[in-house]
């Protein structure tokens, strides 16, 4: 099983929480916004995912697991 | 007693309680999760609600933590408008201040904080707190071109409502015990540097000051300081610190201190109940701690829900003191702890610029980073901070 990670970048505000919990995952780009480096991670990654996903003050992230 | 099949009740409708919910979802918990709030709302977020949404940006809809589709997504039952007023743990179970009782398999407490109040400022009609909702709204009322605010203490809370208040054309006073603004957490120069850009802005400080006397008859019409000088005003804000919500705890047998005695995963010595959020002190390494901030309480809500389930996180907690905050459409951002008489070396702006990003350094030969503070840095700030937020040291670049 892997994570598919989502984003909704137009409610995104740059805290940049999301970075501290896993900053080969998430980036902002020039205007503050969330990107995704890779949107798809290892299943044993699922508690860092979940903390950015909590972290996130605007409810930006979500995932799945496939 | 409690039947089988009650499953999780949360005392609380906030943050902590809405993650915790959530988390305990993700971990696939089967169990009913029932979220009991004494607050007619929905679960909402609260730091917006002395900024965007006290400036009138952000409606209701925007700042909630569940919405109703996720409420039901989520499968919670929602009581709302009903406070908890006692614990029964021999009985497994609440009773509610409408005088039911609410069984539990386990039992979250999520009651959150209360605003600190004064006492020469009770009975008056024009003095306000601001911590939920309701406060907000009462709040903006007040608030307009023209209008003036005074503000008593100069915290986090204080500076935002001054923030908003002079963008809705309010003329500002703060009234702070302390040398400076934030000069606890930030220490005398940056404090000083905060006020600075405030006053700026046209906020007006009495910082040293007392309240002596407060002057007026059904409102505050004025407040004459120790210094001899008076502050008058349409609207009054005491933004003094809060106080865990425990009171209905008194007589649980839980142990209470600050707030309800927790362990780093919400546990406490009654294996069925948790604790998350601003009603808790964590007990770790000898010493208790308050949770006092946003990223905290999510982390201990992840964490709970995990004991909770029967899972514990074997990740070490860092305590790394982050919080923000919003200000004339500035972020300011700091972790970690400023050290007795800090050496500041700034990494992106100076201490003329508005915008600055500065790491607090110990002195002497071997300086470390201890914090960092950013206005308006934001991506200078990550890249500093990221160690201090992971437990490591903070390189100092060659001054």
């Amino acid at each position: 099983m892997t994570i598919r990670i989502k984003i909704d970048p137009s409610r995104c505000e740059g805290f940049g929480n999301c970075i501290n919990a896993a900053p080969d995952v998430f980036d902002l780009d020039d205007d503050g916004k969330v990107v995704l480096k890779q949107d798809t991670v290892e299943d044993s990654r699922l508690e860092i995912v979940r903390r950015a996903v909590y972290d996130c003050p605007v409810n930006v992230i979500s995932f799945t697991q496939e | 007693m409690a039947q089988a099949g009650e499953g999780v009740v949360i005392v609380g409708g906030g943050l902590a309680a809405a993650r915790t919910a959530m988390a305990l979802r993700d971990l696939q918990y089967p169990g009913r999760i029932t979220l009991l709030s004494d607050e007619t709302h929905l679960p909402y977020d609260r730091p917006p609600l002395s900024k965007g949404y006290l400036l009138g940006k952000l409606a209701e809809d925007r700042i909630r933590l569940l919405a109703p589709a996720k409420v039901e997504e989520l499968g919670i039952e929602l009581l709302t408008g009903v406070a908890a007023s006692a614990l029964d743990r021999a009985h497994r179970r609440v009773l509610l201040a409408d005088g039911r009782w609410l069984g539990y398999e386990q039992l979250v407490v999520a009651t959150g904080a209360r605003p600190n109040r004064l006492a020469a400022f009770e009975g008056f009609d024009n003095v306000h707190v601001l911590r939920n909702l309701d406060d907000a709204d009462r709040l903006r009322a007040a608030l307009g071109p023209g209008r003036r605010l005074c503000i008593i203490g100069a915290g986090f809370i204080g500076l935002e409502i001054a923030s908003t208040a002079i963008e809705l054309g309010c003329q500002v006073e703060l009234i702070e015990a302390a040398a400076t603004p934030l000069a606890a957490i930030l220490g005398g120069r940056l404090g000083t540097r905060v006020q600075r850009w405030h006053e700026g802005k046209g906020a007006v400080f009495h910082c040293g000051a007392q309240v002596a006397r407060v002057v007026g008859a059904g409102s505050v019409q004025a407040l004459e300081l120790s210094s001899g000088t008076t502050v008058t005003a349409d609207a009054f804000v005491v933004g003094v610190g809060q106080s865990a919500s425990i009171a209905w705890l008194a007589g649980s047998g839980l142990e209470l201190d600050r707030g309800l005695v927790c362990d780093e995963h919400g546990r406490t010595a009654d294996a069925r109940v948790f604790g998350v959020g601003d009603a808790t002190c964590i007990r770790s390494g000898g010493r208790l701690r308050p949770t006092r901030h946003w990223t905290a309480t999510t982390e201990q809500a992840r964490r709970a829900a995990a004991a909770l389930c029967g899972q514990v996180d074997a990740e070490p907690v860092i305590e790394d003191n982050y919080f923000w905050s919003d200000q004339y459409g500035l972020r300011l951002q700091f972790v970690g702890r400023v050290p007795d008489e800090p050496q500041l070396v700034w990494v992106a702006g100076s201490e003329q610029d508005e915008r600055f990003a500065v790491l607090c350094c110990t002195g002497g030969r071997e300086k470390q980073a201890t914090a960092v503070f950013s206005l308006g840095c934001v991506r200078d700030f990550l890249t500093h901070s990221m160690p201090l937020r992971r437990g490591e040291p903070i390189p100092v670049p060659a001054s």
